[in-house]
C-alpha cells in the first residue's frame, strides 16, 4: 500500500533535526531578551550583556537557517511552491533587520555625538533605514503571499499593535507612579515585531 | 465548512503540494481548508471547482457553517 506522501515524513529523522525548532524558539526569546536589556542599556556596561546576547541569536538564526536549508534539500522533501518559498526567505530577513535595528539605535545614541559630518549623518539615519527594510520586507510578504496567508498576517499585525500599544501604556502608568525610566518610543518597532512574530506562530497553529 | 477537497485530491492522486500549485496558493493554506480551519474566498473557491470539474456545492457543504 503506498503511503500518502503527505502525511510521511518530509524527510529521514537527522540526528540534530530538534535542534532546528530549538534554535528558532531560543531565537525569538534572544530577541525578547536582547530588547528588554536594550531599554536597560547602562553606560558601557550592558555591552557586554548586549553583546553576548546578540551573539547568541546570531548563532541560533544560522542554525536554524542551517535545519531549513535541510529540511527544504532533502531528497524526498516536497518543494515548496513559491508562496511559501518568499515568506520563507523573507522572515530571517526581518528577524536580522530588527536585530541590528536596535544595535544601530544604540550604536548612534553613544557614538554618534562624538562624530561630525556624513558619517555622523549616516549613522543617525542608519535605524531609520533599517526599519524602512523591515517594513519592505513585512509589506512584500503581505502582498505577495496567498489569501490565508495575508489574514493571518493582518491578524497578527492586529494583535502585534494592539499588544505593542497595550504593553506601552501600562508601563508609561506604572513608570508614572513607581519612578521608572519611561518607554523609549525607539523601541517601539522592536516591540512590535516581537509581539508580531509571537501573535504569527500562535495563528499558523490555530490555522494549521 | 466541511468539505470534499482531500477526497477529491486522493481520487487524482494528487498531492497538497501540487495542488497548492495548481490553486496558486500555499501549502499550508490547502490543509487548513481540507481540515476546515479557513473557508476560501469566492475566487479561490471557484478555482478549486474548475480544477476538480465540479461545482462549489458539491465539493463544499455549508451545513457545517451554522
Amino acid at each position: 500500500m503506498i503511503s500518502d506522501p503527505d502525511t510521511a515524513n518530509a524527510r529521514r529523522l537527522h540526528p540534530i533535526r530538534a535542534s532546528g525548532t530549538v534554535a528558532l524558539i531560543l531565537l525569538f526569546i534572544f530577541i525578547g531578551a536582547f530588547t528588554a536589556f536594550a531599554f536597560a542599556l547602562a553606560e558601557g556596561e550592558g555591552w557586554t550583556m548586549i553583546s553576548a546576547l546578540a551573539a547568541g541569536a546570531v548563532v541560533m538564526f544560522f542554525l536554524w537557517m542551517r535545519e531549513n536549508h535541510m529540511a527544504i534539500t532533502a531528497s524526498n522533501a516536497a518543494r515548496p511552491n513559491r508562496t511559501e518559498l518568499r515568506t520563507l526567505r523573507m522572515l530571517p530577513v526581518q528577524v536580522v533587520l530588527v536585530l541590528l535595528y536596535v544595535v544601530a539605535v544604540q550604536a548612534s545614541a553613544a557614538y554618534a555625538p562624538g562624530l561630525s559630518g556624513f558619517i555622523k549623518g549616516a549613522l543617525q539615519s542608519l535605524p531609520i533605514g533599517l526599519l524602512a527594510g523591515w517594513l519592505v520586507a513585512f509589506v512584500y510578504t503581505i502582498v505577495e503571499s496567498d489569501e490565508m496567508v495575508r489574514r493571518m498576517q493582518t491578524m497578527a499585525t492586529a494583535i502585534g499593535a494592539g499588544a505593542t500599544l497595550t504593553a506601552a501604556t501600562v508601563w508609561g502608568l506604572i513608570a508614572m507612579h513607581a519612578g521608572l525610566p519611561d518607554f523609549a518610543s525607539v523601541f517601539l518597532f522592536p516591540a512590535f515585531a516581537v509581539f508580531y512574530t509571537l501573535a504569527e506562530l500562535v495563528l499558523t497553529r490555530r490555522f494549521a | 465548512m466541511r468539505n470534499r477537497l482531500k477526497d477529491l485530491r486522493a481520487e487524482r492522486g494528487w498531492s497538497q503540494a501540487h495542488l497548492a500549485d495548481l490553486l496558486d496558493v500555499s501549502r499550508q493554506t490547502v490543509i487548513s481548508i481540507e481540515n476546515g480551519k479557513y473557508d476560501p474566498s469566492l475566487p479561490l473557491a471557484f478555482r478549486i471547482a474548475r480544477v476538480f470539474g465540479q461545482s462549489i456545492e458539491t465539493i463544499f457543504d455549508e451545513e457545517d457553517a451554522a
